[in-house]
Order: C-alpha cells, then structure tokens, then sequence
C-alpha cells in the first residue's frame, strides 16, 4: 500500500486531467466502481482519484494533492460523524454532490440531532414510532423550519370563515375546531380544517361577548348579564347547559376558569368568583372604578383590566388586591398574565408589558393607531387586534414588531388567538380570519 | 505461547465470529494463561475491521432515489455494521452461563456459595476485559441503538451482566440464599464461618440491580429482594424463637446482656459483610424483636434495678429502651417518682430530728446527698439525658420542710450560707469551704425562689457586715460571683454594692479620725461608724426614740457636721438599733482592771445612766432614754438576765413600776462580757417580715415586666402576655397566673396599659 | 522521533514494524491503549497496532505528546462547534487530504476522541459554505446524477435556501 505521503510526492501533475474525465463521464459508468469501494477494507483507503496515468499537459498551480471522498472512503459511522458538525444548510446542500452524499446527508440520527439543537421546537413523536423508523427527521427539520420563517415573513394562508350574523366578539380555537360568539347571541363551532360550521348554540338573550373551554366545559358570558356553562364532553352531537349563573348587574364581559373556580367580570365594575362545580358565587372582587374589561386566572392570582385604566392583581383566595400597574393614560381593554409578565392593551393605543411581581412596566408598544382592543402572547411574541382594523405579531422580548396585518378585516378587530401554526381572529366585520402558517406542512408531531 | 490465528478478512462474519469466539472463550474460562498484548490487539482490531468495514450502501446508486419520507431503513443504522457480533456475543454469553449453571447443580450450601463467588468473580473480571475488546462496537452500533431509543440494547458490560442475571441468577438464587441464610444462622449460632462468601454474593447481587428504564443507572431492587427481605425475615424468625426461649429461661438483667450482645453483632454484620443499606431494615427488625417484644418485663424490672442501685443494668436497660420510640417513658415517670421519694424521705428524717427549728446546714446537706445519689445515677447510667436530669429538681421545692411554701427551701439555704460565712469555731478549711458552696450551688440552681434567696442572703450579709462577723473576704466574693453566674449581674448588684459601702466607711472613719486627733486633742470616745446607702441595704429603720448618752453626743454631732461638709444634702439616718459599743466598769470589787461590757447602743444609754444613779424605776429609765417600753424592756431583760443590772420591786422584767439596781457585786470569769445579744421575739418576727416583702417585691417586679413587655409589643394579648411575664421572671421565680392577673388589673387601674375595644382580651400600652 | 527514555515507556509498532517508544502518558491519551495497559498491564512487549502505520502512527504521538497535560474532556462534551481549533491544531492539520483521512481513521482505530474531533471538524470545514460544484470540486467527486434526479435533489432541498 502506498502511504499518503509517498503519494503526494508522487502525483503532483496526474490528477486534473482525470478530474476531468470522471466529471465527464457517464454516472451510471461509475456504478460499478462504487460497489467495489462499498466492500473495501477500511485499512486500505482506495483513492479513486489517485490517478493511473500520467499526462504532463495539465499542470496547474491549483491544490494537487491527491482528493479522497471521505464521506465514502470512511467507515460510515465515521463519514456521519463528521456530519455532526456542519449546519442544517449544509447538510442539505451536500446531499446535492452525489448519490452517496445524498443518503449520507439524510442520515436519520444525525438529523434527529439537528433538529433537537433549537430551543424551542419541540416535538411528540411516541417512542413507538421512533422505534418503528416512521419518523423522517429531515422532513420533520424542513416542516418546522418552515414554519417558522412563515413566521418570520408572514407568509400564510388565509381563510375566511362566515355564518355569523353580526359583529363577532370571541373565539378560541385547538386543532380540530373554532368557537365562536357574536353578537347574533349564538355561539358556532366550526371544523378548523373544512371551515364548515357544525354547530350553533342558542342560550343566551343578547350578544355573547365572551367565551373560554376545555375538554368537559365550555363558559360563555353575555350581555344578558348571565354566564352559561356548556357541557362540551359530546360537543360533536350536541352541547347541553349544565347551568346558568347570575349575579351581575351589568354585561358580562370577560371570563376564564381553571379546575375550581371561573372568574368573571362586568361592565357593572366588579369580579365574581364561582365554583366551577356548584355554581355557587363564592366572593365578589370590587376595587375598580370603571367596567372591567377583561380578567385572567393563574395560579389562585386574578389579573383584571378596567376602563378605568388600571390593572389590578388579586388573590383569588382572600378576595384582595395585592397591587395597581400603573401607567396607561386611558382605559383598558384586554390583559393576558402568564405568572411572570402581563402584558395589556389599551385605549391609549399602546400594549404594555409588565413585571407581575414589581408591578413595573418594563416596555412599552407603540404601533397601533387605535385601542388594542385583544391580545395574545406566548414566550416568543405577542399577537394584537385593534381597532384600526390590523392584526400585529410583536417579539415579546425585544418589543420589536415583527408582523403587520392590513388587509384581514374591514372592521374594528374584536378577539385574535394564535397557535403554533395558526392566528385565528374576529371582527365587527361579522367574519373570522383564519391565517394558516403550516398550509400543506406536515406538522403532525410539532408542538 | 498462544497461537496467534490471522485477522479474519473484515467482512467475514463467520470468521470474524470464529477467531473472536475463540479469543472471548480464552478470556472467559484460560484468563489467568495471560493475555499478550498481540492477542488483544488482534482480538480489538477484529471488531474494529469488522465494524468499520461498513461503507454507505452499496445498492444506493443503482436504485432510484429514496425521496422524503420513504423507506427511511435505508438510510439509518442499518448501515452500521455490529448487530451480527452484538447477538453472536449475547448467545455465546448465554451458552456460557448455561455449563456454569449445569454445573452448579452439584453443589449444596457453602459449596454453592464457594462455586457461585468463584464463578462470579471470574466472569466479571472477564466481562470488564471482553467490555474493552468490544469498545469499538460499544462506541458506535450500541451507542446509536441506544440514541435510537432501543432498550433491549447495552453496553457490553451491562450485556454480560445482563445476561447473569437472566441466564444464571434467576436460576440458582434460590439456592444460593438457602445456602447464605444457613451460613449466617451457623454464625449466629456460634460457628466460625467463612463470611467472604456472603460479602461476595451481596456485591453480585448489588451489581445486578439494573435499571431497566435506564441501563447506566444502578438500583438496588435486586439486592433487595432477592437478598435483603430473605435474610430480614430469617433474622425475625430466628431472634423472636432465641428470645423468647432465653427470656423464659432467664432473669431480665441477663436478657438484656443477650440483647445488647446480639444488637452489636448485627450491627457488626452489616458492616463486615451486608450491603449498608441493610442497615435499618435489619436493626429495625431486631430492635423489634429484641427490646420492643420484651418492653414489659424490663419496666417492670425498673424499679428492682432502681432500688438496688444496679448501675450497669440500668444503663444498659437504658440503651436498649433508647433504640425504640416511648421506650424509655415509662423509666422516665419512675425515675422521677422514685427521686422524689428518695429525697422526701431524707428530709423526712431530718424534719424528724429537728422540728421546726431545722438546722439549715442538716437540710442542705440531706437535699445534696439525694442529689449527688441520682444525678451521679442520670450521667452514668442515663447517659445524662434531659429527661432524666429534670426529675431531681422535684424534691427541692416541694418537701416536708416546705409544707407550707415553695420559700422555705430558698431561706434555709441562705441560712446555711450564712451559718458558713460567718465567724464561728465551725468554719470549714478554705478549700472545704469551695466545695460546700458548690453543692450550695447546685442545689441553688433547682430552687425556683429564687428572689427568697436573695432577700434572706441579702439580709444576712448586712448583718455580717454591719457586725463584723464575716469570716472571710475571699469567700464573700467567691460566693457572690457564683450566684452572679447562676443568676446574672442584677442578681448580685446589690450584694456587691454592699461591700462597696463597707470600703467606703472604712475610709470615711480615717478621715475624720486624723481630722479630729488634729483639732481636738483626744477624742473622748473611740467612734466608728458604717454609711450605708438606703437603696442596697435591707436595714430597717429603727422602731423606737433614743436619746444618744451625753457621753458620746460631742462625738456624734462632730461627724454629722463633718459628714454633712463632705456631702450635703445627704440625709442620715441613725440605726441605733444595730450600732454597739464597749463600756469598762470602774465600780466593780471584784476585778481591779475593771471588766469590759459589750453592749449595743441601747444597753449603753441604759447603763451610762448608773453614772448618776444606781437605781432607776422602769418609767425613768423609758423616760431618760426615750426608748419604747418594749425595747427597753427587751434590753432590760438581757442586762437583768446577766445579771448586770438587779430587779427589785416586781416580779419580772418591764412591769409597771419596776425597778432596777446596779448590781455591785457582779462578778464574771470572763473580763469581756457580751450583753449585746439579739432578742429572741425580734428574730422570728424578722424572717416573716422577709417572707412578706418578697411578696411586695414580686408584684413590683411583675408589675415592671408587664410594662416593660407592653412598651416593645404596643398591643398584646392576655395569654401571650402572661406568658411572657413568665418566662421574663422565671429566673427570678415562678409568678403565679392569678398574680400576674392582679398586676395586670393595678395596672389598669393606674392607666398604664388599657383593654382595646372589641376585642376580648387585648391590651394595649398607653403612651 | 521516539520518547525520552524515561521510565514507564511503552513501545508500539505500527503495521510495518517500526518500533516507537513513548511514554505511558502519552500513549494513554488512546483510550484504547490505556484500558489494555490497564488490563494486561505492563510488559517489555511491544504493542502492535496493525491499523497504523508508521508516519501515521508519527504524527498521532506528536499530538499526543502536545496535549499530553489537557483535561480528560467531560463526559459527552460533544462541542459541535467546529471554529474552536487553536493555532497548533489547526496547523497540525494542514496536511494533504490523504493524510488527514488515515488520521481520522488512526484517531478512530485507537479511539483518542480530541484528535477524532479536531480532523472531522477540518473535513467539515472543507465541506461548509461550499456549493455542491464546491465540494465536488474539493474531494474530486463525481456528479453522479442524472438531470431529472438532480433537478429532483436540488428541489428538494430548496427549502433551506437563501428565502
């Protein structure tokens, strides 16, 4: 065997000549030459491009050294190991190169790998599956990566949904269905994915402004002055009520529940706490001098945001407030609080983000040109609907505005909520926009 | 020299197999013929070129392109080569295993073991060797398998140990326990035995605890059941027949040895040859069969060991009840029970002999004797536990003596002080001394009035002082800082001012005396006075008038005004009452010196009268002295009684119109007579007015740290207040609930403290 | 070049059977090696390594000899990182690609993970940044696609490009 050494000194001037021919030549030529080198002995590197002839015609200052393909030359544990260490880009542009490089670069573990390396994409794959090698982590990679730069320049599909007879107020939607409430006081339940509507309810006696559900419940509040609790186990075929709950003497405008308790609040400027099972109105929160617009639930704390321009954080249990955020200059109109920050809309135009714990507001959104009136946040971004009829995606950390949506609705915005793959939001404009960012992605086990 | 076959070719399965199983066999069953270094090389790269020889697939380039998503197999481990020799290796591990098990079926009891840990060591060493040869496969092949979420798939190692597991654990464990529990029972039983068998199979079956979840994480689930829970359940069998058996046969004093032998043999075990972990499931187990199965008739020999003074037994009856929870409850009720008796009856004995009038030193002595019994009792046998040390307080307080109040015992031993710090022919040696005062000490610290004490001690050493009857400086402050450690600075800082004043009057005394002896030629009489500040002192102000004799007036008048020069605007009250003074007899025949009476002041206005007279009725002598019929009549008694003064007309001393004549012939053998002696009425009316000024004290000082406490807390409830009163004062005494309930109520009444509205019980500080 | 005589050398011979002497440190950085000294301990006997040859076998022990005193890197410490070679390694690894390539498999074969690092992070610096012509044109590798299965390749991974 010759050492690699010896053959540097030895074929400076042979191989441009062959390069060129191998480029010329016939792929399927060189089939047979690959099969053989399949079954070499990793102890005897084969250079295929050592050159057997000598042409002294081709002299070039170019690299002369002999080339090895080492992706087929090295054991392929080791070919893929290399691999680890280039990016996704990469990867896919070396499948290019050739047969060999194609399935090397698809190599399944190591794209596994690569897409276990950004934070934040997370996945539910069952071990079953993986065990089963039904999983193709490349096209897993290449769905969520495109998703995520949709994301990034809003691309989408959109989809209007239209049944309801007026301004539509709430919505809240999985990956099967969307529920909705408008002012036609029905609620409708649509299948996300045909956009047929399945399902309208009939209950309460004026506009139903407000609306949350899990697998066993739904609650709606209204105008009536009532909250409605649904019985959502059979949704499909029907969805009955289980109870009826009064007690304020105003709209109501805002609700959400957790396991024991739903929390309401109205325009009549105060927050009821109910049993989620008896119905029973445990204790009533008063404090705000204005309606309040909209409340939230975590942890046995109330958030609540008032036309009277403040935010308010409450201890469910004892019924007091624990602390004013303090710092919009008009009334409230939504407020979303995640344990950590809250985050606010408002009259004054701007959204506001807040420190639950300082009460401090650590930044301030400018960019819609009327009251925000709905929002929506996760770790990453906020989603907004405002009045000026746009729907905006901020970057919750750095306060940047990412997406500006003009053209979904010809009304004031009334409710937006978004997934990992959809922004679904509502208008006065009696339609619901269903914006699809996954639109013929495979997102089966992205969550 | 072992033959060195060639390297198989690397894509030779089956010569690959062949030249490893060869080399595999040599390190499993020949390891100790040595291994060279070319052996394993060649066995190493076997694996390596049959692993690596793996290349992309070679069907790729003829076939059409896999797109997204199809036949993923293709193109993922599949391409490593190593399951071949994983599964060659699993079923060769498998055969292997399955000659050794053929083969321990021949062998019973130790024999088994022996054949089991020999077997065991062998194969692990071997295995650690084969895991290094097969690292090549445990790198790449294993690794990925088991990236790829596969859990049937282990390293080497863990695949051998593994397959132990399956192939020979699961089938002699039985066995091997039957054989291990027998061992450990001969052992028990007496026998010398080879415990490096049982340490060895409790390291294989610790090893083998696998985590199935996790095959590079250990459990000890193996271990635990297979071995532990058998060898506890044997242990209970085992030591619940022996003591039951021994108990039946034997007293309770030797059981326990048997029980503490037997607990420390266990203990022993489990560190010589058990798992650590067996540790408290097993000793738990024992202490349950040994000390808690038999609580009863150890309590019930309590009281035997008690009586009997059997220190040992009773220590080691201590420790073993110590090991089990309420085990020594019992033991601590009878303890206390037992003390208490013990003490009331030594004091029972002594309040026997000495009546009312106990002598302190006698009760002192008594209380200390109990004491110094069981607390020497508490440190040895009991390990000086609290519980123990608590029960010799209750005697000291509560006792025959003290029927009527806990303040008995705090005034006798004052008394006792007092009797050892005072001029006497008694006086212990100095370093005797030390020592009585710390048994003074000792009891000292269980008295709960304290404040008693301090009165009576207080009271006792003023006299001590203004008499001059202290035996010893050094022992004066010796026993001062003993209670200033026991009790604080506070405690003690009258008693120091004390001796403060003391100091202070000694030089006061040589000042005016060379300020005199100047001026006016001789000083008529020798003059010594003590200025003692009022706040300190527990001196009370004379009850009656006096008329200081003219012949000691001048003298009397010059150091009031050189008193009043030095410090005006003090104010100074005479204690007539505790002053004294000599007188030398110039009328006397019997004597030509003359003798010499030591008298107290009141005695030396009495008898100056006899300069002018020799006889006086009663009602001149009360109205030439001005003092109040009783005292003088008290004094007249002693004067009569020694005869240096005659009563003529009436029958006994202080009636109406009695009188009283100079007696001429008064003789005495002494040249120094001691007349000032105190009157007898006078000493018992003191101790009450002690006793009730204690109680003035009290609600003083309960009243101060009520207002003290509202002061910082502003607002306070009625419990937590008293409570906190309490524990301010318990060091001082113990205050009684309704008490503290008065003070509060003054407390009220003077506006100090008021209730707050609406809510019961509250109060809060008035500014 | 051979090791300092000093005590506790360890000879090795590569597969033509030149003979190195290094000193057990040094060889140890092969984790091969060191769980065999470990295992059969030491002897006067020389080591072959049947999969290395000489100039080779030269340059594993230079490196070796430079990192002699590194840390025992952290378990799994897989730094995917490939622009963290120092000055000397990187020169240590300017060699031709034939030589680069049984480095790799020497670091492989006796399992010294640093050296294994260090030239696949060189082979994926050649590849990185580099158009698939690029890379051909780098490894000398011959495009065999045919049109249809190229223009199928390349859309299929269009995705990750430019956008």
């Amino acid at each position: 065997m010759k050492s690699p050494k010896s053959a540097l000194l030895g074929s400076k001037s042979r191989f441009l000549k062959i390069f060129t021919k191998v480029i010329n030549e016939d792929p399927r030529n060189r089939t047979i030459s690959r099969r053989q080198l399949s079954a070499l002995s990793p102890t005897k590197p084969h250079f295929p491009n050592v050159p057997e002839v000598e042409d002294e015609g081709f002299f070039t200052v170019e690299d002369l050294t002999p080339k090895i393909d080492f992706l087929i030359s090295l054991p392929y544990e080791i070919a893929a190991y290399i691999l680890v260490f280039v990016d996704f880009k990469t990867l896919c542009r070396m499948s290019r190169v050739s047969r060999a490089w194609y399935c090397i670069s698809r190599d399944n573990e190591i794209w596994r790998g690569m897409y276990a390396l950004n934070e934040g994409w997370k996945h539910n794959v069952p071990r079953e599956v993986t065990l089963a090698g039904e999983v193709d982590w490349k096209h897993m990679y290449k769905n969520r990566y495109t998703l995520a730069i949709r994301w990034k320049k809003g691309e989408c599909e959109k989809r209007y949904l239209k049944g309801h007879s007026d301004s539509v107020y709430c919505i809240q939607f999985d990956e099967h269905k969307i529920v909705t409430g408008s002012r036609d006081k029905t609620i409708k339940f649509w299948d996300i994915n045909t956009g047929n509507c399945f399902q309208t309810l009939h209950g309460h006696d004026l506009s139903v402004l407000c609306l949350q559900y899990n697998n066993y419940i739904m609650v709606s509040g209204s105008s009536d002055m009532t909250i409605i609790v649904w019985d959502m186990s059979n949704y499909k075929q029907n969805v009955p009520q289980l109870m009826r709950l009064e007690g304020h003497c105003a709209g109501v405008l805002d609700i959400c529940f957790d396991s024991y308790h739903i929390v309401s609040c109205s325009k009549d400027s105060t927050i009821k706490v109910w049993d989620v099972q008896t119905g029973e109105n445990l204790r009533t929160l008063s404090g705000h001098r204005g309606p309040v617009n909209a409340v939230q639930l975590k942890d046995n704390r109330i958030i609540s945001a008032s036309g009277d321009a403040l935010i308010k954080l409450w201890d469910l249990e004892k019924g007091t407030c624990i602390r004013d955020f303090v710092g919009h200059t008009r009334g409230l109109a939504c407020v979303q609080f995640d344990g950590k920050y809250v985050v606010s809309g408002s009259n004054d135009r701007t959204i506001k983000i807040w420190d639950v714990e300082t009460a401090q507001c650590v930044r301030t959104l400018d960019g819609h040109t009327d009251l925000v009136r709905t929002l929506h946040f996760d770790n990453d971004k906020i989603v907004s609907g405002s009045y000026d009829q746009t729907v905006k995606v901020w970057d919750l950390k750095s306060g940047k505005q990412l997406l500006d949506f003009h053209e979904g609705h010809t009304s004031w915005v009334f409710d937006v909520q978004f997934s990992l793959t959809k922004i679904v939001s509502s208008s006065q404009d009696q339609k619901i926009l269903v914006m699809d960012f996954a639109d013929d992605l495979d997102t089966r086990y992205v969550i | 020299m072992e033959a060195n076959p060639p390297l198989p070719a690397p894509n030779d399965l089956a010569a690959t197999w062949a030249f490893l199983e060869n080399g595999i066999d040599q390190i499993m069953n020949r390891l100790e013929e040595g291994l060279s270094y070319k052996r394993y090389m060649d066995l190493y790269t076997g694996i390596y070129n049959y692993c690596t020889s793996s290349r992309m697939n070679p069907g790729f380039a003829s076939e059409p392109l896999a797109g997204p998503g199809s036949n993923l197999n293709n193109n993922r481990g599949a391409n490593l080569m190593g399951s071949d020799l994983y599964q060659n290796l699993q079923r060769y591990l498998e055969r292997h295993l399955f000659t050794i098990r053929e083969n321990s079926t021949q062998y019973m009891d130790e024999n088994l073991l022996r054949y089991y840990t020999k077997h065991w060591d062998k194969y692990t060493t071997a295995s650690s060797y084969v895991h290094h040869v097969f690292r090549y496969l445990n790198r790449h092949w294993v690794k990925r398998e088991i990236d790829e979420g596969r859990k049937t798939v282990y390293d080497v190692y863990t695949l051998t140990l593994v397959s132990w597991r399956d192939h020979m654990f699961m089938h002699v464990e039985r066995h091997v326990m039957t054989a291990v529990l027998k061992l450990i029972e001969r052992q028990r039983n007496g026998e010398t035995v080879e415990t490096g068998l049982v340490k060895s199979v409790v390291d294989s079956f610790v090893s083998l605890g696998l985590d199935d979840a996790d095959s590079t994480k250990s459990t000890l689930e193996v271990y635990r059941d297979h071995f532990e829970r058998p060898f506890v359940e044997a242990s209970e069998v085992y030591y619940k027949a022996e003591s039951e058996k021994f108990v039946s046969e034997n007293s309770v004093t030797d059981y326990m040895k048997k029980a503490e032998t037997r607990l420390a043999e266990e203990e022993n075990r489990v560190k010589m040859y058990l798992h650590a972990s067996t540790h408290k499931p097993l000793i738990t187990t024992c202490e349950t069969v040994l000390v808690k199965n038999h609580t009863d008739i150890m309590w019930d020999e309590f009281q035997n060991l008690l009586n009997m003074d059997k220190l040992d037994d009773l220590h080691r009856m201590y420790s073993l009840l110590s090991r089990i929870p309420e085990g020594l409850d019992p033991l601590r009720t009878r303890f206390e029970e037992h003390v208490r008796k013990a003490g009331l009856n030594a004091i029972e004995k002594i309040a026997d002999q000495g009546g009312d009038t106990m002598e302190p030193k006698t009760y002192v002595d008594a209380l200390l004797e109990v004491h110094r019994k069981y607390n020497d009792m508490v440190s040895t046998a009991f390990r000086g536990e609290a519980g123990f040390v608590a029960s010799l307080d209750k005697f000291v307080n509560r006792n025959n003596v003290c029927k009527s109040s806990t303040s008995k015992s705090p005034e006798l031993l004052a008394r006792f002080c007092d009797s050892l710090l005072r001029k006497s022919a008694k006086n212990p040696e100095e370093g005797d001394l030390e020592d009585v005062l710390n048994n003074i000490m000792t009891v000292f610290k269980y008295v709960e009035d304290k404040d008693v004490f301090q009165k009576f001690y207080s009271k006792m050493l003023a006299k001590r002082l203004v008499n001059g009857t202290s035996a010893s400086e050094d022992a004066e402050s010796s026993m001062i800082s003993k209670l200033k450690e026991a009790c604080g600075f506070e405690y003690t800082s009258k008693l120091q001012r004390m001796f403060t004043d003391m100091g202070l009057s000694k030089d006061l005394n040589d000042q005016f005396k060379d300020r005199f002896s100047v001026e006016a030629g001789e000083p008529q009489v020798d003059f010594s006075v003590l200025v003692l500040g009022t706040a300190s002192w527990p001196l009370q102000p004379s009850t009656t008038n006096f008329i200081i004799p003219e012949e000691v007036e001048r003298t009397f008048q010059r150091f009031k005004m050189f008193y009043q020069n030095k410090h005006s605007g003090r104010k100074l009250n005479w204690l007539f009452h505790l002053s004294k003074g000599e007188l030398k007899t110039n009328y006397l025949k019997a004597t030509k010196t003359g003798y010499t009476f030591q008298v107290s002041t009141y005695q030396m206005g009495i008898l100056l009268q006899y300069n002018k007279d020799t006889s006086y009725a009663f009602e001149e002598l009360s109205q030439s002295t001005d003092l109040s019929p009783d005292v003088l009549s008290g004094q007249l008694g002693i004067l009569v009684k020694a005869k240096v003064l005659l009563l003529s007309n009436g029958s006994s001393v202080g009636e109406p119109s009695s009188r009283y004549d100079l007696n001429m012939d008064f003789k005495s053998k002494k040249v120094r007579i001691q007349l000032n002696v105190p009157v007898k009425s006078e000493q018992k009316v003191e101790v009450e007015e002690t006793h009730k000024t204690v109680e003035e004290d009290r609600k003083l000082l309960m009243q101060a740290a009520i207002v003290r406490i509202m002061k910082t807390r502003k607002t306070m409830k009625h419990v937590t207040l008293v409570q906190e009163v309490i524990s301010q004062l318990s060091n001082r005494f113990k205050p009684r609930v309704p008490d503290i309930k008065k003070c509060i109520d003054v407390l009220l009444e003077k506006e100090y403290i008021e209730r707050v509205d609406g809510q019961k019980d509250m109060f809060s500080y008035v500014a | 070049m051979t090791g300092a005589p000093e005590q506790r050398n360890v000879k090795l011979t590569s597969s033509e059977g030149t003979e190195f002497k290094v000193e057990r440190d040094v060889a140890e950085k092969s984790v091969l090696l060191k769980n065999m000294l470990e295992d059969v301990g030491e002897s006067d006997m020389a080591i072959p390594l049947p999969n290395v040859t000489g100039p080779i076998l030269q340059k594993v022990i230079e490196y070796c000899i430079h990192h002699r005193d590194d840390p025992v890197p952290a378990h799994d410490d897989d730094t995917k990182k490939t622009d963290d070679i120092d000055d000397w390694d990187a020169e240590f690894c300017k060699v031709d690609q034939g030589t680069l390539y049984e480095l790799i498999l020497a670091s492989n074969y006796l399992d010294i993970k640093p050296l294994l690092d260090l030239t696949c992070k060189t082979v994926a610096n050649m590849i990185k940044g580099k158009s698939p012509e690029e890379i051909r044109k780098t490894f000398n590798i011959a495009n065999d696609f045919t049109p249809e299965e190229e223009e199928q390749v390349r859309r299929e991974n269009e995705w990750c490009e430019g956008r």
